[in-house]
């Protein structure tokens, strides 16, 4: 009987009109945001090669490059707003990443910040939710409403499988959609001959579409919850809409705006203070090594002693700052734990944690090549300040070896692990309190 | 009882009119202490490095700031994308520095300003104060006795979508008043008049947009007959209008936007170094070797030339890529004009002086405080030397001997500098700033007039039967 009930529910919403509309929006906004986050990925892919060849730095300066992540073609996470290029030298260890012109982040990607990202995630995240919770509002109060409910429960088939019923035939209506949806993105991307997804990959956008899946059947539930609940169906629908807006929109916001103010990050100023502050018992030496440095070039003289001092104490002012940085990097990691925090209830920050974590377009992988530059740069300054070798013997300098491991995906879907757990268990709740409700509901 | 009054009365007893007004007072105060926790701190910091850089003139050049915009709450702009602090060279050189550190591991999330609650949420409470307004009395049929009695239609509708909007304006007052008495509280020169003529301002452009939704609620209650169907229509024009369209000419204008990208604009840098600097070098060197330049201190000065004709190549070449991006953000913000949630956004920005505008006035000024400047450092050094971010250096062989050959760089006067020129921020007056916003209040109203004419007549043909 249940099975019954899952097909009447399945076909009854594909003759809907209101489903046919809400797949067509989802797949033509879905081809749409894969068309164009995929051509925007080819040509960061292929700039990321071109400067590959192109920019290999002067054997002092050397440049190191990020590579863009495939998967964001499909999650944009934070992938093309951090910058590609990181400069370093034996004197100059960069705070972070820039574009190829060199500004902070890349301005190149200002343009659009004022816009929300039109990806994967955002269709998942706000319109398929919507649709689930259309589809679902009037699941068991249109059938009351109506009188058609009464009729069921007249024949000899049990509550229980009337519900179960309905979730399943949802379930499969809901999958159907999220199905359509990442169907012509998988085929956009997979039919663009430079965008090459590896094994890792496939495993990855599993998780991302086994993740939005669940995010989903939260929603469907929620709505079936709310069906059982209220008797009206428009009724009902404006409580889960009430809820959503909540849900989606209201509480991630106040929960970084609280974490922002509860956790405040020192100003821009505060961080050069700290770097001079740090510095401050060497500065009178340095400026003195500097004017014996400077004077000994203007006078084509060579002091080597101010010179290796003078690098010394600069190299000395590099780690210092990466220091403050790795302190300002840790604060951050700190807020953003706050706000994780805060949001646990949130299923649309769960979801947004978890698909960019899949797609590596959050920071993780940022910090770690973050790390390799500065290895590199360690490099390089332990190399400057070695004795010099005989002239005539000197090899050409070659980089030093830059390795920024990426977290591997068994990693990322152990860490998780948390937010599966958490939205399991909301859904499994909201199932059981709407499985009572139906249990006990006046049908007449 | 007055039509009006009876339709305003129902919906104030609704769940939806009672939720709305708990959001609103949740969000704006909310909103609010969010602003008095972030705008001190950033108003003390922008002082701050104004005050520095007062302390420490300088005939090489000097740094500019751009302050956090009082009436940021009322439509943030994108603020913390946009640089703050910007270095002014000599001839003209204004370069973006840097943005505010922001943390970019926490949830990318629209600010809580007034724009976002209002074009977002109060559109969404719009729809469901609205959508049953005719097709629920139809269902219910009570509209045929209410059109039994000797009252217009025009009338009729007038009322519902005037006590739809009022049950929406109610929440949205509480909400604003909330805002402004704990902002007032913190910064009370929110509260002169020249800050309330901008926001009554806001408020009003704000009711004209929440005033499309009311009419688009009627229109579409008018021509479906069940409610239910009525509200899902207008739930997916509301994601068509106030998330998807504004959102998406983001990524579409980057798609159609035939602009450069970063790495083409970066590899033209050398090439031009090559042509612009080192030919002109070379250039020099075969006209000193064939007799054309006699004397030293002519090579130097052909040298300096060759160095400030490329620095200023390079300088464009910077400026047009900067260029090239504030295009690819007017496309993108022209585009998303299709959509009453963005001329709203917008309007808000030019009302309160914020986003792009407000980068816009401030650039305007620092190019005319950059006639200034030059004139003052003519003035104290004599000379005018371009400044540049790159520096050349190599020698050229003079009458068999190496003379040494740099680019020019600006001197420190290192005289008194007390009368050292100071940088006036933009001062845009209230008709200049809704002449900004003009454009789309015109977009808006215009939205209001079509779905009130289609309102009418849709309601005016209908079979209330």
């Amino acid at each position: 009987m249940i099975w019954t009930i899952a097909r009447k529910e399945l076909l009854d919403h594909f003759r809907s009109a209101k489903f046919l509309v809400s797949v067509a929006l989802t797949v033509v906004l879905a081809a749409i945001s894969t068309g164009v986050s995929g051509q925007d990925f080819r040509q960061r892919q292929q700039d990321f090669l071109d400067a590959q060849r192109e920019m290999k730095g002067d054997g002092v300066e050397y440049v190191l490059l990020r590579a863009p992540q495939v998967l964001s073609t499909l999650i944009n996470g934070k992938d093309r707003i951090l910058g590609n290029k990181a400069q370093v030298s034996h004197l100059r260890m960069p705070a972070g990443t820039t574009g190829y012109m060199g500004e902070d982040w890349s301005l190149h990607t200002v343009v659009v910040s004022g816009f929300a990202a039109v990806d994967f995630a955002f269709l998942v995240r706000v319109v398929l939710s919507l649709v689930v919770l259309f589809l679902a509002y009037n699941a068991v109060s249109e059938e009351k409403s109506n009188g058609t409910l009464r009729l069921v429960l007249a024949n000899p088939v049990a509550r229980h499988e009337i519900l179960v019923g309905k979730f399943i035939g949802g379930i499969a209506v809901v999958g159907t959609a999220l199905l359509a949806a990442t169907a012509i993105s998988l085929l956009l991307i997979a039919l663009d001959p430079k965008v090459a997804l590896g094994g890792s990959d496939w495993v990855r956008i599993a998780g991302i579409v086994a993740f939005s899946a669940l995010y989903l059947v939260f929603f469907y539930v929620l709505g079936l919850f709310v069906s059982v609940r209220v008797d009206r169906p428009s009724t009902a629908l404006m409580v889960v809409l009430q809820v959503w807006i909540v849900l989606v929109v209201l509480y991630p916001n106040l929960a970084t705006m609280v974490a922002a103010s509860v956790r405040p990050l020192p100003s821009a100023q505060e961080i050069a203070q700290e770097k001079a502050a740090l510095f401050e018992p060497h500065r009178a030496e340095f400026d003195a090594v500097s004017n014996r440095f400077e004077a000994a070039v203007m006078s084509n003289k060579e002091d080597s002693e101010a010179s290796q001092r003078w690098k010394e104490l600069w190299i000395l002012q590099q780690e210092l700052n990466w220091r403050v940085d790795e302190e300002q990097r840790r604060l951050q990691n700190e807020q953003a734990s706050l706000a994780k925090q805060l949001s646990l209830l949130s299923p649309a920050v769960l979801y947004d944690r978890v698909v960019t974590s899949y797609a590596q377009t959050d920071l993780v992988d940022y910090d770690r090549f973050m790390g390799g530059v500065y290895r590199v740069w360690k490099q390089l300054a332990d190399r400057a300040l070695a004795p010099r070798r005989a002239r005539g013997t000197e090899a050409e300098p070659t980089l030093p070896t830059f390795v920024a491991a990426t977290t591997s995906w068994q990693d990322r879907f152990v860490a998780s692990a948390p937010e599966w757990t958490i939205l399991l268990l909301l859904s499994v709740l909201l199932f059981v309190a709407a499985y009572v409700a139906f249990l006990r509901k006046d049908a007449r | 009882m007055t039509v009006l009054g009876k339709e305003l009365l129902e919906r104030l007893q609704t769940v939806q009119f009672f939720s709305l007004l708990a959001v609103s007072l949740v969000v704006f105060g909310c909103g609010a202490i969010g602003f008095v926790a972030s705008y001190p701190p950033e108003r003390a910091f922008y002082a701050a490095k104004v005050a520095e850089a007062d302390r420490q003139p300088s005939t090489i050049g000097t740094n500019l700031y751009r302050p956090p915009q009082l009436l940021r709450f009322v439509a943030d702009g994108g603020d913390r994308y946009r640089p703050f602090e910007y270095r002014l060279g000599t001839m003209g050189q204004i370069s973006p520095m840097s943005s505010r550190p922001g943390n970019q591991r926490l949830l990318d999330v629209p600010e809580m300003d007034w724009a976002f609650i209002v074009k977002v949420i109060f559109s969404f409470y719009a729809v469901l104060l609205g959508f049953d307004a005719v097709a629920g009395e139809r269902e219910s049929g009570t509209l045929t006795l209410v059109l039994a009695n000797p009252i217009r239609r025009g009338r009729l509708l007038a009322s519902k979508f005037g006590a739809i909007l009022l049950s929406a304006l109610i929440p949205l007052c509480a909400g604003l008043l909330l805002h402004l008495t704990i902002i007032g509280s913190f910064e009370p020169q929110v509260l002169m008049p020249s800050q309330l003529l901008r926001i009554a301002s806001a408020g009003a452009l704000m009711v004209t947009y929440v005033s499309i939704f009311a009419l688009l609620s009627v229109l579409c209650s008018a021509l479906i007959r069940r409610s239910s169907l009525v509200l899902l229509v207008l739930l997916g024009a509301w994601v068509v209008l106030a998330v998807i369209v504004p959102n998406v000419s983001g990524i579409v204008s980057q798609a159609f936007a035939r602009v450069p990208t970063e790495l083409q604009f970066a590899r033209m840098v050398d090439p031009m170094i090559k042509e612009q600097v080192w030919g002109r070098i070379r250039e020099i060197q075969s006209r000193v070797s064939s007799g054309a330049i006699t004397s030293a201190d002519e090579v130097r000065k052909e040298a300096d030339r060759a160095y400030e004709a490329g620095a200023r190549a390079l300088e464009e070449h910077h400026e047009a890529y900067r260029r090239a991006i504030r295009e690819q953000e007017a496309t993108a913000r022209r585009w998303s004009r299709l959509s009453p949630a963005a001329l709203l956004q917008y309007a808000l920005e030019g009302v309160a002086m914020t986003g792009s505008n407000s980068e816009e006035a401030f650039r305007r000024e620092a190019i005319d405080y950059s006639h200034v400047y030059d004139a003052y450092v003519e003035k104290k050094v004599g000379k005018l030397v371009r400044s540049s971010g790159y520096r050349f250096g190599t020698g050229i062989i003079f009458k068999g001997a190496y003379l040494d050959v740099s680019s020019p760089v600006p001197t420190e006067y290192s005289g008194d500098q007390s009368d050292f020129p100071h940088f006036a921020l933009p001062r845009l007056s209230f008709p200049e700033a809704l002449r900004n916003a003009l454009g789309d209040l015109v977009g808006l109203l215009s939205w209001n007039i079509v779905l009130a004419v289609l309102a009418l007549l849709a309601f005016g043909r209908m079979d209330v039967r």
